[in-house]
């Protein structure tokens, strides 16, 4: 899609697997930043709301040759027909040509869930229930992001409300450029392996450019055309070979031979 | 006129064409939009002034700066403070969402007691006047000890415990088992100093052999070590790990012994074995240890030859091991307890410790070195000194280690009779068998001692400064205490935990030594350029850190190894009579309790599938189909001292024929069978409880 | 009172009789009730669909009806446009069994979105590039439209034929039919086309993606033409199942001929673009995207049989079967054939939403099963016992079957010399005693 913005910025992230611990840290973080509720008693890893899943993936060996990385699956904002705004019916979700950032307005939301199925990331989630805190948690939502209500969809932003008042700022000092250190988004920000490399994809210096070009570099799903703007990186040759493998086989017992 | 059907009829239907020519219709709908996006299940968002405050996390241990972001001074989110000089700057999952614990559903708000029998008990509201003056009548009736159990005894408020404790006919002052501290307490009463002189200097060593623990897996890692283990490269610094699972920090270490499950003990002799039998180095010892011949007597039937198939590896491997230690020009050989399957055995610990001692890295710079001296109390009491049967009220301190410890542990020291005080603020897996319940502050709402992690060099001192108010209901454990000692008639000196805290600072700076880190300004100065105590106070209550310097050069030790508790290899291998299923509880540090952790966390345990949740049984898919149970399934977990259900998953990082079981979290909102893995596990005299014979069934 | 409704000339059970038929529908009705209101009033934590299985039973069944009740477009469209008078016996009824499919569609979308009184955004801030619009827009429309069709079916009962002017908007809704057929023709073919493109646009599911032609995936054709088959197919298998039910011949055995036939004929030519789509997908669209098509099919539960079973046994079979006219002629043939075109559409359905939910694209992805929980169930049975109810209540105060009268006959059925189906049949409706013929 070609676009007359002519400022335009493409907000992306490069994670490098081989440092990831799976601490959890970004999962966490980004939950208390974006005001993701914490599950009810019913709630499992298919009904939850994780903007950020921190997946285990292994090498498909056994003890003690099994290997394992942990990889921090969310929205990976695709930037070429985007497939969730495309099907949304009521223009529900916004690709922000300024920005690259796909976006989900709960309050347009009718959650028919048709994203949902659209996504091949499956970065997306649903409010099976209503959000619920304790009275006191309530005092604690961060006031730059509106709490969501069941039956909306929703999903990473990379902090959209970091972005805001970062602009803010900028402005503030008159400026109509932000200043990279003051957009961090939350899971960056908390990542004690520094995995995690956040910036603008169009500057050619910035090292998140230079990083998703890399040859150590991969995106998951490439062949489906979608030019998702978030990028792993690892060394090892096994998580390469699984990124290219098409499909999982989970499991002996569910195969056939 | 007569009005007819008809003209009720024509009426209805021009009322209806008519009313879409009116506001009414797009009103409603635009009501019904604005009602449905603003639906009124969603909390409204706080709004008010945003502020930001420095304090300490005080949730484990490890004592990480914080930096609180504040609307209306309640914090709303946490972040860690880059440019601290001891930690990597970052906080831990549990960490990042501890303000939640205020407000943690599980908060028990006010003085309770429990009323009826164990498991059909329930909460009723009581009064802290009813409580303390019912827990001072049954120590002045009682003829058994009165105990004061805390999981963190190098805080200052042990003046207090041992204090109160002193002065009671049947006082007694004791830490709890699984101690982070242990392997230090064991090497310290080899060299005759407390624990708390001696820390891991991490900071200069080259090799780290750790037995056990996963020092980078889940939350287990204080800051300082991850930061130290991921610049390992720069910092010349190898890491051999020694653990039955291919744990990620199996995975990144640079050796990873894999030995069969609960030897250990076999490793650790065997290395003694080879180091003194095969190796030159360790005549320097022979002045300076008691009691060393026999040590060396004991350990010459551990050869190589003769336990590496029972270890699992090969004796090139264990040779190998030994060579990679007396060749390091700095090594610390660690032991710690898991914070599921708990400490290790005595004689595993009192192994790894004479492997430091042997190995000449106790007193070297990079090994464990002495801290420069600080003036402070310890407790009275190991827990395993305690007799069986003889507590007849216990206070439980709320401080936690973030390691579960099994409550029949505690069980068998308590008299029949026995009252059980609690002040924590949540309902734990120990305040949940308390008979009265006297809640302190949860964190972040009142001061806390962060004290020095073990894994320092040098002792430290910082405050964890309230961010939140406190709540009306809540009582220190400092006041509850001194409230007991009046409704006593004891003498007692009272001090609030802040007056305690302030001495302190005040000791420290008389000390003149060190450097005091203020976040507030990011800066780095020596306590020189403070002006006063009151100053120093002033900076603590703002998140500064206190930072000694460090001990220069060599500290020559004598030994004393009279008391080094070691079992012969036959002893070893009655106790350890292993058929073929090996029940292994698991957790990560602090997650050993729903309560000890924000709800939120849930997100990396029962909203995904990272952490297993409570009860869930790991096991190796080639043991899963010998037993023809698969993933997903329920199964019947058995022991000699009880069955429970578990949730079957399959994992390759499992050692065949090891079942690991995790003992918590549960989901939220269900805290029924938190930890209960642990009450069919088999517990040893020695306070340990890592492995149990155990039978999986399909149920 | 109830005597009076009933339309002159023909023969109904007793009012208790009927009452009595209701009953167990109405306790249906009422259990599925419960269930969508726990759906509405306490979120849809009360199904059993997740993030992964974000659509379950609920789209599928509205995939299968909206197919099954095409009957109603491509029956009018047969009757009014292309003047194929035989239909003109069942077009009431395809257009009863329509109204009951579009509307019970429509009724278990608005449990199944999350906010339904949201549900008119996609009219206020519709993107017009989304399938689901089309679908919505078409959906909405021709539920209208049917809306319309029926009113002249009511308007058959004998009381509202009292009123002069009925008779006059009747007559003249009578002349506008055709119009209204080809309104509704048109809507059809956008909507039943637009819900197979619902998932032939996903090109985040490769298993479920397809070519395009111009705007539209290949499926938005396959999916017109299947319909257009499974409609005509089940028009003629309800109308048997009435005959079964009331003891009654109500159509001659020509209509359910003429009907096997024609469905045959879209089912043939469906069934063939179908095969091509297949090859096409699994050695062009589906490897491009990175998936051997064969992949999607290792897994035991999904394995090619389901490709099979759908293609040649649901499809090919009844394709041949419907369109000789050798086995036309014997009924026996001719129902299973139909029943076989339908079942093979349902799987078609069943592939498009379930299976690619259920189909991982990550290549660490899990393969995740589903079933419904009783709430969906119940809300499901909500809708099938709501249209037995409407059926009823249409066929016993108005006239479903023109023919009925004529047809009238001691002899209930003619064309049941077969031993074989009607035994079935008999053991089966034996239960159902209380519906009989005075």
């Amino acid at each position: 899609m070609e676009t007359t913005v002519e400022k335009k910025s493409r907000y992306g992230m490069v994670i490098n697997l081989d440092r990831c611990n799976g601490c959890g840290a970004c999962a966490v973080a980004c939950a208390v930043e974006n005001n993701v509720p914490p599950a009810l008693t019913a709630m499992n890893s298919r009904t939850g709301l994780t903007w950020l899943n921190l997946i285990p993936v292994s090498n498909n060996e056994n003890y003690p040759d099994n290997e394992t990385v942990y990889i921090p699956m969310f929205c990976q904002q695709c930037e070429n027909d985007t497939p969730c705004v495309k099907v949304c019916p009521q223009n529900a979700i916004e690709f922000d040509e300024a920005t690259g950032i796909v976006s989900q307005i709960p309050q347009r939301c009718l959650g028919c869930r048709y994203c949902m199925a659209a996504c091949p990331y499956h970065a997306r989630y649903f409010n099976w229930w209503d959000p619920e805190w304790t009275d006191g948690m309530k005092q604690q939502l961060n006031p730059a992001v509106s709490p969501r209500m069941r039956g909306v969809v929703e999903k990473c932003n990379f902090c959209h409300g970091r972005l805001h008042a970062a602009r803010e700022k900028a402005a503030a000092n008159g400026s109509s450029e932000i200043d990279m250190n003051d957009y961090v988004p939350a899971c960056v920000e908390a990542c004690p392996e520094k995995a995690i490399v956040f910036g603008d994809l169009n500057d050619p210096d910035s090292e998140v450019s230079k990083l998703s070009r890399d040859t150590n570099t991969f995106q998951f799903l490439t062949r489906l055309d979608t030019k998702p703007k978030v990028y792993f990186y690892s060394q090892k040759n096994w998580v390469h070979t699984m990124a290219e493998r098409a499909m999982t086989r989970t499991g002996k017992e569910e195969l056939y031979g | 006129m007569k009005i007819t059907r008809r003209d009720i009829l024509k009426l209805t239907g021009g009322s209806l064409v008519g009313m879409f020519f009116t506001p009414l219709p797009w009103k409603l709908l635009d009501d019904s939009s604005i009602w449905t996006q603003n639906w009124w299940l969603t909390p409204p968002l706080p709004r008010g002034t945003i502020s930001s405050k420095f304090s300490h996390c005080a949730l484990c241990p490890a004592g990480c700066s914080v930096q609180a972001k504040c609307v209306n001074n309640i914090p709303f989110g946490l972040t860690g403070v880059k440019d601290n000089p001891i930690h990597n700057g970052y906080l831990c999952a549990q960490g990042l969402a501890g303000h939640h614990l205020p407000n943690h559903p599980l908060r028990i708000e006010g003085a309770k007691k429990f009323s009826g029998k164990h498991e059909t008990a329930i909460l009723i509201n009581s009064s802290q006047e009813e409580i303390i003056a019912a827990v001072a009548e049954r120590i002045k009736n009682s003829k058994g000890i009165t105990a004061i159990l805390n999981q963190n005894p190098d805080r200052e408020n042990t003046r207090i415990y041992n204090e109160f404790s002193k002065a009671l006919a049947n006082g007694l002052h004791i830490s709890s088992p699984s101690q982070e501290n242990e392997l230090l307490s064991i090497i310290g009463a080899m060299c005759g100093v407390p624990s708390y002189d001696l820390g891991f200097d991490v900071e200069h060593t080259n090799l780290i052999v750790n037995f056990g623990t996963n020092l980078i897996d889940g939350f287990g890692a204080p800051g300082r070590m991850q930061k130290i283990l991921s610049e390992r490269k720069a910092r010349n610094l190898k890491l051999i790990h020694i653990e039955p699972k291919k744990s990620h920090t199996a995975q990144s270490a640079d050796i990873w012994i894999h030995l069969n499950a609960g030897r250990e003990y076999l490793l650790a002799m065997t290395m003694i074995n080879v180091m003194l039998y095969e190796t030159a180095g360790t005549q320097h010892l022979y002045g300076l240890a008691q009691d060393f011949e026999k040590i060396k007597k004991l350990v010459k039937e551990f050869s190589p030859a003769r336990t590496a198939k029972y270890i699992g590896i090969s004796e090139t491997e264990i040779r190998n091991l030994v060579s990679s230690i007396s060749t390091a020009h700095s090594a610390i050989i660690t032991a710690s307890p898991d914070p599921g399957a708990g400490p290790f055995e005595q004689e595993t610990m009192h192994a790894v410790a004479l492997l430091n001692i042997l190995s000449g890295n106790v007193g070297k710079p990079g090994g464990i070195v002495r801290r420069k001296f600080v003036d402070q109390q310890t407790v009275v009491k190991q827990w395993n000194e305690i007799p069986n049967n003889s507590i007849s009220v216990l206070i439980i301190d709320p401080s936690e280690t973030g390691y579960a410890i099994p409550w029949k542990i505690i069980e068998k020291k308590l008299q029949k009779d026995s009252v059980v005080v609690s002040f924590s603020p949540f309902l734990n897996s120990f305040s949940a068998h308390a008979d009265f319940l006297l809640p302190s502050s949860a964190p972040y709402e009142a001061i806390e001692e962060i004290t020095t992690p073990v894994d320092s060099a040098v002792h430290q001192f910082a405050v964890a400064a309230p961010i939140m108010s406190e709540k009306e209901f809540s009582i220190e454990p400092e006041e509850a205490v001194a409230a007991i000692a009046s409704n006593l008639n004891i003498r007692f000196s009272a001090l609030s935990k802040e007056e305690l805290l302030r001495d302190k600072a005040k000791k420290i700076y008389e000390l003149r030594r060190g450097n005091i880190f203020n976040p507030a300004e990011n800066s780095l100065h020596s306590i020189t350029e403070i002006t006063s105590a009151d100053d120093l106070w002033e900076k603590l209550l703002h998140g500064a850190v206190w930072i000694d310097e460090e001990q220069r050069g060599k500290t020559s030790f004598r030994y004393n190894f009279s008391k080094v508790r070691l079992l012969n290899f036959l002893q070893y291998e009655n106790n350890n009579n292993v058929t073929n299923l090996k029940l292994i509880p698991v957790g990560l540090r602090g997650s050993i309790s729903n309560a000890s952790m924000s709800p939120i966390i849930s997100k990396l345990y029962q909203e995904a599938e990272l952490r297993p949740l409570s009860n869930t049984v790991l096991l190796n898919p080639r043991t899963a189909d010998g037993l023809n149970i698969h993933s997903n399934e329920r199964a019947i977990l058995e022991t000699k001292n009880g069955t429970m259900q578990v949730l079957v998953k399959t994992d390759a990082t499992v050692q065949p024929n090891c079942l690991l079981v995790s003992i918590a979290p549960s989901a939220n909102g269900s805290t029924k069978h938190e930890n209960a893995v642990l009450e069919i596990c088999d517990i040893h005299n020695d306070s340990s409880w890592r492995i149990t014979n155990a039978i999986l069934r399909k149920s | 009172m109830d005597k009076k409704l009933i339309p002159r000339g023909l023969q109904r059970t007793s009012f208790g009789n009927f009452l009595l038929w209701l009953f167990p529908w109405v306790a249906l009705l009422s259990v599925g009730l419960y269930a969508i209101y726990l759906c509405l009033a306490e979120g849809l934590n009360h199904t059993n669909m997740d993030n992964r299985f974000a659509f379950g039973l609920w789209i599928y069944l509205d995939l299968t009806i909206i197919a099954l009740g095409a009957g109603a477009f491509f029956t009018g469209f047969l009757l009014y446009i292309l003047r194929r008078h035989e239909l003109k016996s069942v077009i009431n009824s395809a257009v009863v069994l329509g109204l009951i499919c579009y509307s019970g569609a429509v009724g278990i979308l608005m449990v199944d979105v999350g906010q339904p009184l949201r549900a008119w955004f996609t009219f206020w801030h519709p993107n017009v590039h989304s399938m689901l619009t089309e679908v919505t827009f078409c959906l909405t429309c021709y539920l209208i439209v049917l809306l319309i069709e029926y009113v002249p079916i009511v308007l058959k009962n004998r009381k509202l034929r009292q009123i002069p002017k009925f008779l006059v908007f009747e007559f003249q809704l009578h002349k506008l039919m055709p119009v209204f057929a080809g309104i509704g023709t048109f809507l059809s073919f956008f909507h039943q086309g637009s819900l197979g493109g619902l998932f032939g646009v996903l090109r985040g599911r490769p298993f479920a993606f397809r070519e395009a032609f111009g705007i539209w995936p290949s499926t938005f054709f396959l999916f017109v033409l299947s319909a257009a088959a499974a409609g005509l197919s089940f028009v003629m298998l309800t109308t048997w199942l009435v005959q079964k039910i009331t003891k009654k011949q109500l159509v001659k055995p020509e209509v359910f001929k003429f009907l096997g036939k024609i469905s045959g004929i879209m089912l043939s030519v469906y069934i063939l673009l179908k095969a091509i789509d297949t090859l096409v997908w699994i050695n062009a669209t589906s490897l491009s995207a990175g998936f051997p098509a064969f992949e999607f099919y290792a897994r035991k539960s999904f394995g090619t049989w389901i490709l099979f079973t759908e293609i040649v046994v649901l499809g090919m079979i009844p394709a041949l079967l419907l369109t000789s006219r050798r086995m036309r002629e014997r009924p026996k043939i001719l129902l299973l054939a139909g029943l076989m075109a339908c079942g093979g559409i349902m799987l078609n359905r069943f592939v498009m939403t379930i299976q690619t939910l259920a189909l991982p694209t990550l290549p660490f992805d899990a393969f995740l099963s589903y079933s419904p929980s009783w709430e969906e169930i119940a809300a499901f049975l909500f809708v099938v016992a709501y249209g037995v109810i409407l059926y009823s209540l249409t066929y016993r105060y108005s006239v479903i079957f023109p023919q009925e009268r004529e047809l009238q006959s001691p002899v209930p059925v003619q064309y049941e010399t077969q031993p074989f189906s009607e035994r079935v049949a008999e053991k089966f409706f034996s239960a159902l005693t209380f519906f009989k013929a005075k």
